[in-house]
């Protein structure tokens, strides 16, 4: 993650704090914290520029009306923002029916058998990643993961497939994919507390 | 509450925090999670986990983006704002029942002919009177019970079986009228609290636990408890706990019996 994830969660709370009194000046700090990071996100899923760019104009938009409705021991700020920008930009995907072409796409360039997966650097068509050292080292943990666990994790999460279609995609029996699935997220957790404080977060 | 951790939902979080239950599976898991903290801490760690990975790729931001979510974003009242509106509602006049204006005829005319008849009934007015309270007393009786086989047999209604999470093999049922925002909570074969507790029946609404009534089962372990009122919100689950009685704002036991909702439509 970018400098966001170093700064402390209690100010993170305190910014959707100020958000819900209608405070503008914390939603803009939000913004410079996380956008990079929510941008990245939304591309890796809707993989196109403009889709990526709305994904985080709407996930804003929520924070912004669903601010007191943030509930601090659920979870950080990061990880609220990330499920909002995940959801919003699932949804542009499948209500523009393209799926199936995106799937397609991504076989006949074997992007579902190699990278890119969870927490691999993405190609981005902008292509200028920020030079975040904590971004750096998160990827750079979790390429440790191995291949058949990172790319269910990717399925499941990037593009929101049920473990019954990542098993029709992969050819794999379905109780393979739940065990592959349960065991990768089970590895990045590990792999990432091991990161120290704030590690997944 | 007691150790939970070996639960079987613990199993589930990976899929959970990925949306990969559906249906029952995903209302169960939730129940459980608004009533166990070590499966919620578990929840919050993976979903931290994914965010972080996720998060991991920052990319430049285009020159604009900034104020496209400003303007977009703040142009919208706040939540907290947007909530409060209080609707006005135009003035109506009352209408005027027509009731009162035959109602004090038939009192009228009735009144006249008590009494006229009144020498004559005196000696059996105790008699009618006891015979006719008897009888409202019986057709209360029978209205409530018609009343609960209407709403008992009503199709909208939507039946939730609490299953156990131990070893008990107690029936609890719960029949939920949404329409009407109301439950009938139905119990055989279970236990009697032990002294100083009572059963306490939650409802799981937006993750979490709404405290709701608490009921004890007599010596033949049967109780019906009726007209019990559903939470605003969403209903996912119903669960039942231990609790001291009189009830408890949040779980201090185990989940007993846990049962999932149909998704609302």
């Amino acid at each position: 993650m970018s400098h966001a994830a170093v700064r402390s969660e209690p100010e993170d709370a305190t910014l959707v704090l100020a958000m819900t009194q209608g405070d503008a000046a914390a939603m803009s700090a939000l913004y410079d914290r996380y956008a990079p990071n929510l941008l990245g996100l939304a591309l890796r899923i809707t993989r196109e520029q403009a889709d990526a760019e709305e994904v985080v104009v709407d996930t804003f938009a929520q924070a912004w009306r669903d601010a007191a409705r943030f509930e601090s021991e659920r979870g950080s700020v990061a990880a609220w923002l990330a499920t909002i920008a995940r959801s919003r930009a699932l949804d542009t995907v499948r209500s523009q029916a393209r799926r199936g072409r995106l799937a397609d796409a991504a076989e006949a360039e074997g992007v579902s058998n190699t990278a890119p997966a969870m927490g691999s650097a993405f190609p981005s068509p902008v292509a200028n990643l920020l030079a975040d050292e904590r971004s750096r080292r998160i990827r750079d943990a979790l390429m440790v993961l191995p291949d058949t666990q990172r790319i269910a994790l990717d399925l499941a999460y990037f593009e929101g497939l049920s473990q019954t279609e990542i098993a029709e995609r992969l050819g794999e029996p379905l109780g393979t994919i739940k065990t592959r699935v349960r065991l990768g997220l089970r590895k990045m957790r590990e792999l990432l507390t091991a990161l120290g404080p704030g590690g997944a977060g | 509450m007691s150790d939970t951790s070996r639960h079987p939902s613990h199993e589930l979080v990976e899929e959970y925090v990925l949306d990969l239950l559906e249906g029952a599976e995903r209302a169960n898991f939730e129940a459980r999670l608004a009533l166990d903290p070590g499966l919620a801490q578990g929840v919050v760690a993976a979903r931290e986990a994914l965010a972080a990975s996720a998060l991991s790729t920052p990319v430049a931001l285009p020159p604009g983006l900034k104020a496209r979510v400003m303007a977009h974003a703040v142009v919208a009242p706040a939540p907290s704002a947007a909530t409060t509106e209080t609707k006005i509602l135009p003035f109506a006049p009352t209408r005027r029942s027509r009731a009162p204006l035959w109602l004090g005829a038939a009192l009228a005319a009735s009144l006249l002919a008590i009494v006229k008849l009144s020498a004559d009934l005196k000696q059996q007015r105790a008699t009618t009177t006891e015979a006719l309270a008897a009888v409202v007393r019986s057709a209360a009786v029978v209205g409530q019970r018609d009343s609960m086989i209407a709403r008992l047999t009503d199709p909208s209604l939507e039946l939730v079986t609490l299953a156990s999470t131990g070893d008990a093999r107690p029936a609890l049922k719960v029949y939920l009228d949404r329409k009407r925002r109301t439950a009938l909570l139905s119990v055989a074969s279970l236990e009697t609290a032990p002294t100083g507790q009572a059963y306490q029946l939650w409802f799981i609404v937006d993750g979490k636990p709404v405290p709701s009534v608490t009921f004890n089962p007599g010596t033949d372990g049967r109780a019906l408890v009726q007209d019990v009122a559903l939470p605003e919100g969403t209903v996912v689950a119903t669960a039942v706990t231990r609790e001291p009685t009189g009830g408890s704002p949040a779980p201090t036991s185990p989940v007993l019996f846990v049962g999932s909702l149909k998704a609302e439509k």
